[in-house]
């Protein structure tokens, strides 16, 4: 199938709200809406603590642009599935089905453990003409098969997303700090850099709201010059983090969150690879 | 939250509709995007005609439009399913059971309203779901029973349809010629009074087709007009099949739509427009 294909084109679509979505988190993160509070220093202390506070959140049309965003993928792989199925065989229900609990486990009895035939038969009018192997990657899509990492599986966030942002409002919130750097300070000398995503003695790829960074002195440190610890700061960079949160819609699962930058990244990749498998099966 | 969140997704679908009209404008502001209208003598009949005598491809303007309507449709039919969600939040004291199940119903009658009712709200207090049922068809047709076709229904078809396959388009003639010759014209207005007048018109109202005749007038004994193969240009009007403009389209269905939710919370001020025009 060419790149013009429907399917291909909802990618595209959703690059566009990618780009939007990127742009709204750069100018975010350029305004640098965080602080960082000193936290008290006892006498002798051999570490600086501070805590890192939000100070503001990212614009609402944040999360509209992310709405959108996943409305497309996930319309994308409905595309892609109408047109692995015969067209005298699709139907209204005809869709890529996502589902979070095993709807065909069977207890020691024998019997379903889950109760909810409906969902069963939802699931298999779904389904209904399409080809044994493209039927094979769509049940190797649904989110149960991660178990207790369900919420996580990207293509099981994408639809949850969806179907949050068709009921009621995803929130964007400021979500931490990656990228972190600091310098040790001494009135206006810098007396060390400390190493990227490496502080007091921890590696740190992101900090969340709140969380508290430490600088530990080092032993070479604590004797000769000892300036008082009172004396010297930790001056903390990084990029601000943007949150999306899923809230409860229904189901077993539970309100989640995820980082925009890694959702959008991955959700797409993601996507990109289903379409390009099931693609083989489309239906003359 | 209130209904914020409907109005900001009614906010975005109006960007979705910006970005639709700009895409539309800039498109046919090129003259290679614009068919060309000729004149042609035809000998069977006697008669002058202005015809379509060239007609770029049109594949890629299709696909933009059916993706940024699409998501105009998407944030419209979402501000409306936000109205029933918050409604059952306030009657449910935060509690909802079912929120899968809750959604701004579009019915196709009175049976479908009372179906649909008892399952996207049953988790709405009576006085609300009596004021969402005025926006149904069965009420709002009453007493036009010309009517027969409802702008929500076309929310709810464009949606789902765009879930699943690409909306379709089509282009019909505007009512008027962009720079045209004065032979043009003078095949042109005869036509288009007889129009006016409630006569027959052979191209309005279809789609745009290559040698399509979009005028026609028999001249006096003995006048016969050189053919000419450019003369004019003649702007489309993009349309959801059969003819049905889409800017025309949008305007009733964003005036239902914020009729809806204005019923359960006025608009902010200022909200969702563009950030110059923001005071404060």
């Amino acid at each position: 199938m060419g790149r013009d294909a429907s399917w291909w084109l909802k990618v595209k679509r959703a690059q566009k709200h990618l780009v939007d979505a990127k742009i709204q988190a750069r100018l975010y993160a350029d305004s640098q809406p965080y602080v960082f509070e000193r936290l008290p220093t006892r006498q002798g202390d051999r570490q600086i603590r501070h805590r890192l506070r939000i100070t503001a959140e990212p614009d609402p049309m944040l999360a509209l642009i992310y709405g959108d965003f996943v409305h497309n993928l996930r319309s994308a792989l409905d595309h892609v599935f109408v047109a692995c199925v015969p067209k005298k065989l699709r139907s209204v229900s005809t869709s890529f089905p996502m589902t979070y609990d095993d709807l065909f486990a069977r207890g020691a009895d024998g019997e379903f453990v889950s109760k909810d035939a409906d969902a069963r038969e939802n699931y298999e009018r779904a389904l209904r003409g399409l080809r044994p192997e493209a039927r094979a990657v769509v049940e190797f899509c649904q989110a149960h098969r991660y178990g207790a990492d369900a919420s996580l599986w990207i293509l099981g966030a994408l639809t949850r997303g969806d179907n949050a942002d068709k009921h009621r409002q995803l929130i964007a919130t400021g979500g931490g700090l990656r990228r972190i750097n600091g310098h040790l300070r001494h009135a206006d000398t810098v007396l060390a850099e400390l190493p990227i995503h490496y502080v007091g003695g921890i590696e740190i790829a992101f900090a969340h709201a709140e969380a508290v960074l430490i600088w530990e002195f080092p032993d070479w440190w604590v004797t000769p010059p000892a300036i008082p610890t009172s004396e010297v700061d930790v001056e903390y960079s990084g990029t601000a983090s943007i949150l999306i949160h899923v809230p409860w819609v229904g189901g077993n699962q539970p309100p989640a969150e995820h980082t925009l930058e890694h959702s959008l990244v991955s959700a797409i990749k993601s996507v990109r690879s289903i379409l390009k498998i099931l693609e083989k099966y489309v239906a003359e | 939250m209130g209904f914020e969140s409907s109005w900001a997704k009614f906010a975005r679908a109006e960007r979705h509709r910006e970005e639709l009209n700009w895409f539309t404008t800039e498109t046919f502001k090129i003259r290679e995007n614009v068919p060309t209208v000729g004149t042609q003598y035809q000998v069977e009949t006697g008669d002058h005609v202005v015809y379509v005598s060239s007609l770029p491809d049109y594949t890629d303007v299709f696909r933009e439009v059916s993706l940024m309507l699409g998501d105009c449709v998407h944030n419209l039919r979402s501000a409306l399913d936000h109205v029933v969600y918050e409604l059952a939040l306030e009657k449910t004291k935060g509690e909802i059971k079912n929120p899968r199940a809750l959604y701004w119903p579009i019915s196709d009658g009175i049976e479908d309203w009372r179906a649909q009712r008892d399952r996207k709200l049953r988790e709405i207090a009576p006085e609300h779901r009596t004021t969402i049922e005025r926006h149904q068809k069965h009420i709002r047709l009453d007493g036009h029973p010309e009517g027969t076709w409802d702008v929500f229904a076309l929310l709810r078809d464009l949606d789902d349809f765009d879930k699943h396959r690409f909306l379709t388009t089509v282009l019909i003639p505007s009512s008027g010629l962009q720079d045209p010759h004065p032979q043009v014209m003078g095949i042109w207005m005869p036509g288009a009074f007889q129009f006016l007048s409630g006569g027959p018109e052979e191209s309005l109202f279809r789609p745009i087709e290559l040698g399509a005749v979009i005028a026609r007038t028999r001249f006096p004994d003995g006048v016969r007009l050189m053919d000419m193969e450019v003369g004019g240009y003649i702007p489309p009007t993009i349309c959801l099949p059969p003819a049905l403009p889409v800017a025309d389209f949008l305007k009733t269905l964003f005036a239902r739509v914020e009729a809806a939710i204005s019923d359960f919370a006025p608009r902010p001020p200022n909200h969702g427009a563009p950030p110059e025009a923001q005071v404060g």
